[in-house]
């Protein structure tokens, strides 16, 4: 057995172990320290990742792939990681919590997301699944004095659990079709009982697998879970929830359907773009309407999901590599956007959108960078989202699906509404009488400018990650 | 062409942008190098492009003063920038306005700093525009101009500013986005490789088919009709005039709106000339409603600045109608109209900020008898009116001719309603002077401030050019005549 395969998941679960034994022996005072040795964690996981091989090799008993693609998503779940870490201490630690325990589950976590990008069988990416959610399912309930956050992590946990049982069930259809577990034998497999009495099971397995990830990803209209457990999360858990646990969805899907069911693309195409047009449709329209940011990002991450669907939805390699290159856009952007919240958030203002009134006048660069992210959102050039939204739109004309692209084009100019209605406020709304004061630490100010570096190079020099997206999508489409 | 050389369009483009850095390295109470700072930023791009005058080859066709380089190689868009006379008349009227508009902003007290960094980064966007030869950067720049635009609105606008500017905000990006589906369509439709504006116009006629090519040109051009603005997508417009300030009514009017007869001219037509000629008698027909309706709705405005922003709709009409005839007569007609459009709004909004400055009203009904009460600027406002109404002499009357002379030729029952049309100007212009500047004295104007000298050095240079335009049209027809043939060559008519 090659356990160097997943060094990187050692690494990364058991700095989360170490963590979690530490705790202990650690004053209350002094656990930012345990919070940076699990960001150095993540930092020797990404080190690793580096340095496994990227050639298609399938090791583990045929579980697990090393090809470019498991190298990008190991990345970007590090990444937003560490991005997150650094922006959520300052608000843990205001409310009294464990920064220790708090770090040892984001890593667990993102070994979970991890090991489902890795995956390379059905049985592999589950469990990878399930250490993800179940770990997410106590984020989302980290603060154990809220009620509004048991509530999010009850609905998030009943839902998910949920959704895990239908993938379940549509892969224990798809295993008693196929006999196998192996993700690249399946499509092959699944269209020849197409021929059998078992159509109808197939797209009925096919279908239970595409509702089950339309619930992982918050896709409408799977999606009613996703307001209400984001906007009662603790806030950094929210942003870790919207990136990690919606780009592994992303992963998962992938790997799942656009390779594992790839010879049965011509229908679950079509299925897949009228689900991004009704996601984002959705998304958008249902924003327009939300007074609490963070009810207003959870819709808005609906929509941007629809977006990437799109991507997904083309079936082609420049659909998925559209698709990749638009999540890296999509992490930059919305922890970006969080790191904002989350500095107002950490002295218990920032809820509201009307919090930010005047922010522009109180802090002009924390107003200035989330304004940048709200473009970014938008698809304003010199911004992430405008050159993601290039290669989404163009995917989905040269996949002959005009329609679609049609379809993101308007989404765009309907999101105006609310994303500059926080513009708006910031930069025109007098600042209100019950202002506090507002902190941030130099860790999460490095996390934001972070986001604020990528979402500016992605939109001016994007050369070097349309590349390495194209690179990493080489082996999905078959 | 060439590709080397030194980088004048890239520094032209970007001086405003620099400037734009070093007003926010500034700190914020020092208001007078604020603008003393964002004018002298403003003022390089006009002396780069006087410059260029020299060196521009007006009688040669294709592009001048070439930059062109790999942007993004995965996309196969490039950093292509490039002029000719078409583009080189614009970017004048752009950079000349960007002064105008710069002095004109002086009187902004409130968050002087913002208001200019905001500025600055408006005048690249739209000197960008006017350069780029590839369709990729060319939306670059026509979504960049957005942003500045909506906070200039939004921040230093009127009563209903927030609403105006997110209309305005709402409908341009809308027919950017449509614009850019179809650029990709464009793209993937031909194989070119490339976004290049000259390369995808040799290779559209034998890649895409007429349906097609209908079907991408009527979602471009809507895309321009909503900038430029064509009826029935003009109604940000008189929202947006009416709320923005008047250094940034003046930018919109003078430079915004030529963003969408500009892009009609250099991308729609020249990309898709077939779909162009079958549209042509309806863009033709919708430009005559431009110029009746929006007269029409001008005569029965009561606000004086809503008055001036239809007018600037009708006069889009006859830009829109120069398009439709395709003649080189029609083409340049319908250039020389932006131009002088440009210089005569920029007057009339300057103008309106003149007297509401004094008065603090817009109402027509209450002002009357400005000239003897402020009798330079009920003059210059006189002035202002008649070249807006095309009295001949003044720039007003050329492009108009122009255009009608074209569409005599052509679309002889347009021409009757465009006749009708022009009386229609006529009056709305002479009842705007009636109302403002004839009239019995009215007791509460009676002690109002004379022009101030700022306000006369916003508006001398304009009455200048605009004589100048008037009396000796040569020096812009010289410009626009290679261009207007170029573009009326890839039509096929000629």
């Amino acid at each position: 057995m090659d356990f160097g395969a997943v060094w990187p998941e050692i690494i990364l679960s058991g700095v989360g172990m170490v963590l979690v034994l530490l705790d202990p022996f650690v004053a209350a005072a002094r656990r930012r320290a345990l919070g940076y040795l699990g960001i150095a964690g993540m930092v020797a996981a990404g080190v690793a990742t580096y340095l496994e091989p990227r050639t298609g090799e399938v090791v583990l008993a045929g579980m697990v792939v090393l090809d470019p693609f498991s190298l990008f998503f190991r990345l970007l779940f590090l990444a937003a990681a560490v991005l997150v870490a650094l922006f959520s201490f300052d608000f843990m630690e205001a409310r009294g919590q464990d920064v220790a325990e708090f770090t040892a589950l984001l890593c667990f976590a993102t070994t979970g997301a991890m090991v489902m990008a890795i995956s390379w069988d059905v049985v592999s990416l589950y469990v990878g699944l399930e250490l993800l959610s179940i770990s997410s399912y106590i984020l989302a309930a980290f603060l154990r004095d809220e009620r509004r956050s048991h509530e999010a992590g009850l609905k998030y946990l009943l839902n998910g659990a949920l959704a895990s049982a239908v993938l379940l069930f549509g892969l224990s259809l798809v295993y008693g079709l196929t006999g196998t577990t192996s993700i690249p034998a399946l499509g092959g497999l699944l269209a020849a009982r197409l021929g059998h009495p078992y159509a109808g099971i197939v797209w009925i397995a096919v279908g239970l697998v595409l509702a089950a990830l339309a619930f992982k990803i918050a896709a409408a209209p799977f999606h009613l879970w996703a307001p209400d457990a984001y906007e009662g999360a603790p806030t950094p858990v929210t942003g870790y929830l919207m990136v990690v646990a919606e780009t592994a969805g992303f992963a998962a899907l992938l790997r799942l359907v656009s390779t594992g069911m790839g010879p049965l693309s011509a229908e679950w195409g079509v299925w897949l773009a009228g689900l991004a047009i009704l996601t984002m449709t959705v998304g958008n329209v249902t924003a327009l309407w939300q007074r609490n940011i963070k009810r207003m990002l959870a819709y808005s991450s609906v929509a941007q999901v629809g977006y990437i669907l799109a991507g997904v939805a083309v079936a082609t390699r420049g659909g998925v590599g559209s698709t990749l290159f638009y999540l890296v856009s999509y992490l930059f952007t919305t922890l970006g956007c969080f790191a904002v919240v989350v500095a107002l958030s950490v002295r218990g203002q920032g809820d509201q959108i009307g919090d930010y009134a005047g922010l522009g006048r109180r802090r002009p660069w924390l107003a200035g960078l989330l304004t940048l992210f709200m473009a970014s959102y938008v698809g304003i050039p010199a911004t992430a989202g405008f050159m993601g939204k290039l290669g989404l739109i163009g995917a989905a004309v040269h996949g002959n699906m005009s329609w679609l692209a049609v379809g993101i084009a308007v989404n765009s100019a309907i999101s105006i509404g609310y994303y500059w209605s926080v513009a708006r406020t910031m930069w025109i709304d007098p600042v209100p009488a019950s202002a506090g004061p507002i902190t941030q630490s130099a860790g999460a100010g490095l996390s934001l400018a972070l986001s604020a570096v990528g979402v500016v190079l992605l939109g001016l020099v994007p050369q070097m990650f349309f590349y390495l997206s194209q690179w990493a999508s080489a082996g999905v489409i078959r | 062409m060439g590709t080397g050389g030194f980088p004048l369009l890239t520094l032209l483009i970007s001086a405003p942008a620099l400037g734009a850095v070093l007003v926010g390295l500034l700190p914020a109470g020092a208001k007078r190098a604020i603008r003393g700072v964002a004018t002298a930023a403003l003022a390089v791009p006009v002396l780069i492009l006087a410059g260029m005058l020299a060196g521009f080859r007006y009688g040669a066709p294709g592009l001048q003063f070439v930059q062109r380089v790999d942007w993004i190689p995965a996309w196969h868009i490039q950093y292509f920038l490039g002029i000719d006379g078409l583009s080189l008349v614009m970017l004048l009227l752009s950079a000349v306005i960007g002064v105008v508009a710069a002095i004109a902003s002086y009187g902004i007290d409130q968050r002087v700093k913002e208001y200019f960094v905001w500025f600055l980064l408006l005048q690249t966007g739209v000197l960008g525009v006017f350069c780029a030869q590839d369709l990729i950067l060319f939306v670059f720049f026509f979504d960049i101009v957005l942003v500045p635009m909506y906070f200039l609105i939004a921040i230093w606008g009127g009563p209903r500013r927030e609403y105006a500017a997110l209309k305005f905000l709402i409908y341009t990006f809308t027919g950017s986005v449509l614009m850019l589906v179809a650029f990709l369509a464009i793209y993937f439709l031909t194989g070119a490789r490339s976004f290049a504006i000259p390369e995808l116009a040799a290779l559209i006629p034998q890649s895409i088919g007429h349906g097609a090519q209908l079907l991408l040109f009527a979602v471009i051009f809507i895309g321009f009709a909503i900038k430029l603005p064509m009826v029935p997508f003009h109604t940000w417009l008189p929202d947006a005039h009416v709320e923005a300030p008047t250094p940034i009514s003046v930018v919109l009017a003078a430079v915004l709106l030529k963003i969408g007869g500009y892009g009609l001219l250099r991308i729609a037509e020249p990309l898709l000339p077939a779909a162009a000629h079958t549209f042509a008698p309806l863009i033709g027909a919708m430009g005559v409603v431009n110029i009746v309706y929006a007269a029409l709705a001008a005569m029965s405005q009561h606000d004086f600045k809503k008055l001036v922003a239809y007018s600037s709709v009708s006069h889009m009409g006859f830009v829109l109608l120069g398009i439709a005839v395709a003649t080189p007569l029609g083409i340049a007609g319908a250039i020389f109209v932006m131009v002088s459009h440009g210089l005569i709004s920029a007057m009339l909004f300057l103008m309106v900020g003149v007297f509401y400055d004094r008065t603090h009203t817009r109402e027509l009904s209450r002002l009357g008898g400005m000239y003897r009460t402020l009798p330079l600027a009920g003059t210059i406002l006189a002035f202002a009116a008649l070249g807006n109404l095309g009295l001949p002499a003044l720039s007003g009357f050329i492009g108009e001719f122009f255009t009608l002379a074209g569409v005599f030729g052509t679309f002889r029952v347009l021409a009757f309603w465009t006749v009708v049309g022009l009386v229609l100007v006529a009056a709305f212009n002479l009842i705007l002077m009636q109302r403002v500047v004839m009239g019995p004295v009215r007791p509460e104007w009676k002690e109002l401030a004379p022009v101030s000298v700022r306000e006369l050095v916003t508006l001398v240079p304009l009455m200048c050019g605009i004589l100048l335009l008037g009396t000796v049209p040569a020096v812009l027809v010289n410009v626009i005549n290679t261009p207007a043939a170029q573009i009326v060559a890839r039509l096929g008519g000629g």
